[in-house]
């Protein structure tokens, strides 16, 4: 009887710590999404008034429709762009753990820091404008931030470079998974490097580009710490995202209800986005057999 | 058909020799094996000949043609490796037509090329299978048509059938034999198995810490072995070495530590009183015998069923008998044994052979 339960008892504490923080609130979530809550009077139940709410708020389609840019640039850059960095540091060059090293730095920074310093490079007296303007590419400052039509991919230039470094680790798992064997009997068949690396490296890293892709599309979704840090969410909403709407919403606004409710819609489109990806990793595991 | 000759070739990892200078000559059509303990350079060898890899020194030439510059793409050479080496996304046939497909070859000619493969190998079976669906064998079997359909001037072979189990091995064996005596192509096959040296080989090159130690065909290694590291490598169980020193008594004697004596008759002349020398004998060359002085501690039998092994000790030397009956032996047990003379091959003290000539 005691051996059945043993199992259980060793995954009480981690259930435990999960139902707490995570399970509990999210249960709770969904209720308030049916109320109107300001975290001072009483819950008042109010159906699915705040979801007809967000259907018809400008503010929330705005807040997906960036959330869902950010998912439709950040995620390809970064499946493929990692690739080319860690076939880089993949080199048996001297002091190749060193640039490893380097590049790895911008994941284990903190996004305050990262996001504090990107904005003083993105200053209008900053040094990308520095920079520009001395190559003679820009007569005038960019105000990198503050104009409404660069400041969305302003940040997201900042998720790639911070995250960078994290998917170059996997992927470089990846290819020194690929045995050596595989490249030594293509050469000896005449195959050049660039087919090499289409037909050999690129099939072989399918089930880490769909890991990654997996991975980079939640954080996509759940990007906060940037646009906190760089921009509240403007110019004129330009970066809200959902996250940020939630936030906006329940903590500035305290409208605790329709914050939840907002929540819940992040919470759906982030699990039906997890179950396509879990499809699509399962398929590339398929084609790796 | 290709005549292969390495030319002082060398290889260095930093101050480690991989491979000493070494020389040596592959006749056209021949079937030559590698073999010897691991780390003793026949890998590096074999992959230097493929262009796999680079060479510190010394020369490579393919029909008096020097190629060791040569990238290795250029110099018409297929390899088999230990562990396939077969593209896991693609099926069989894939494999087999992808470095034609990736070099240009027209679709007529890539059918022809593995068409011919698939029916030398009787592949037909699993060509739409992935290298996870197929057995071991099947797998070496695609790699071996993977190299066939390139129309190499050499096969080169890497330890290809290390990675099988005992009765796979043995029937891959024979088909890379048969293989070879249809295509009658210049084949290079790097084995520790002296087994698979023996029965493969036209001659065999027994390699040790980078260099040669004997060039020759397997019955020559097998009764005329030039050193104790041959004659030790080859043969299993390996040949009993006995050292000492060499006394006159009636005749001449090899007086063993145990202070056994051996009779040195029809031996070498060249050895004399007071010389220090090795006798070695084959385990199967050794039978039990009540007329012999000679006494073994016995101390584990194997049974194999043709044969039983029986290890023990002389002296403080292991020694090792081969017997096709089944005696029974208990651990510990005392039994004398003994050999014909001209079964004996005798060693100087440096580890040479002694008198090859006059046993020849």
């Amino acid at each position: 009887m005691f051996r059945k339960l043993t199992p259980y008892i060793f995954l009480c504490p981690a259930i435990l710590i999960i139902g707490i923080f995570v399970l509990l609130p999210m249960a709770s979530a969904l209720v308030i999404s049916f109320s109107d809550y300001n975290m001072i009077e009483a819950h008042r139940f109010v159906g699915l008034d705040q979801y007809r709410r967000l259907l018809k708020d400008p503010f929330f389609w705005n807040a997906l429709g960036n959330s869902l840019l950010y998912l439709a640039v950040v995620v390809p850059v970064l499946s493929f762009a990692p690739i080319f960095l860690a076939a880089l540091v993949n080199r048996k060059l001297p002091g190749i753990a060193v640039f490893r090293g380097i590049y790895y730095l911008p994941v284990v920074t903190s996004l305050v820091v990262t996001g504090l310093m990107w904005k003083w490079v993105y200053e209008e007296n900053g040094a990308l404008n520095f920079i520009l303007r001395n190559l003679g590419l820009v007569d005038d400052p960019i105000a990198w931030l503050a104009t409404p039509s660069v400041s969305l991919f302003a940040v997201m230039a900042v998720t790639v470079w911070s995250g960078m470094g994290f998917y170059m680790v996997i992927y470089l798992a990846g290819l020194q998974s690929i045995p050596k064997a595989l490249y030594e009997a293509a050469e000896l068949q005449g195959v050049s490097r660039i087919r090499q690396t289409l037909f050999i490296t690129i099939p072989m890293l399918r089930p880490y580009i769909a890991l990654v892709a997996v991975i980079s599309s939640i954080a996509a979704m759940k990007i906060f710490d940037e646009v906190f840090i760089m921009t509240r969410g403007g110019p004129l909403g330009q970066t809200e995202t959902l996250v940020f709407f939630v936030y906006q919403n329940a903590f500035v606004e305290f409208d605790m209800g329709y914050a939840s409710a907002a929540g819940i819609a992040l919470f759906v489109a982030t699990f039906v986005l997890s179950i396509l990806n879990l499809r699509l990793t399962r398929d590339a595991g398929h084609a790796k057999r | 058909m290709t005549s292969i000759a390495l030319k002082g070739l060398k290889k260095k990892y930093g101050s480690k020799h991989a491979v000493r200078a070494t020389d040596l000559e592959i006749a056209s059509g021949e079937f030559i094996v590698f073999v010897g303990p691991s780390g003793c350079g026949k890998s590096t060898l074999l992959r230097m000949i493929s262009g796999l890899e680079e060479v510190t020194d010394g020369r490579i030439l393919f029909d008096q043609v020097d190629v060791t510059a040569r990238p290795a793409s250029k110099r018409g050479v297929a390899m088999v490796f230990q562990a396939y080496a077969l593209y896991p996304h693609m099926t069989a046939a894939q494999n087999l037509s992808f470095g034609l497909r990736m070099t240009g070859h027209s679709a007529e000619e890539i059918a022809r090329r593995v068409e011919r493969a698939v029916k030398i190998l009787r592949l037909d079976d699993y060509l739409n299978r992935k290298p996870a669906q197929l057995s071991g064998g099947q797998c070496q079997r695609v790699a071996i048509g993977r190299a066939l359909v390139q129309q190499p001037r050499v096969f080169l072979f890497d330890e290809p059938l290390s990675n099988l189990d005992a009765e796979l091995r043995g029937s891959m064996r024979v088909e890379i034999a048969a293989l070879h005596r249809e295509l009658d192509n210049t084949m290079v096959y790097v084995t520790h198995d002296q087994l698979e040296a023996m029965t493969l080989a036209d001659r065999i090159v027994v390699l040790n810490d980078g260099r040669i130690e004997q060039v020759g065909t397997p019955l020559e290694i097998y009764h005329e072995p030039k050193n104790i590291f041959v004659a030790e490598f080859m043969g299993a169980p390996r040949m009993n070495i006995l050292p000492g020193i060499v006394v006159e008594d009636g005749g001449l004697f090899l007086l063993l530590d145990s202070n056994q004596k051996i009779p040195l008759a029809g031996g070498p002349g060249a050895v004399d009183v007071g010389d220090r020398v090795s006798v070695g004998v084959r385990p199967e060359h050794v039978a039990s015998s009540r007329a012999s002085a000679l006494e073994m501690r016995v101390d584990f039998v194997e049974q194999t069923g043709a044969m039983t092994h029986y290890f023990g000790r002389i002296g403080g030397h292991e020694f090792r008998m081969a017997s096709s009956e089944e005696r029974q032996c208990r651990p510990g047990e005392r039994i004398c044994v003994g050999f014909a003379a001209e079964r004996l091959h005798y060693f100087d003290a440096q580890g040479q052979r002694i008198g090859a000539e006059a046993r020849r």
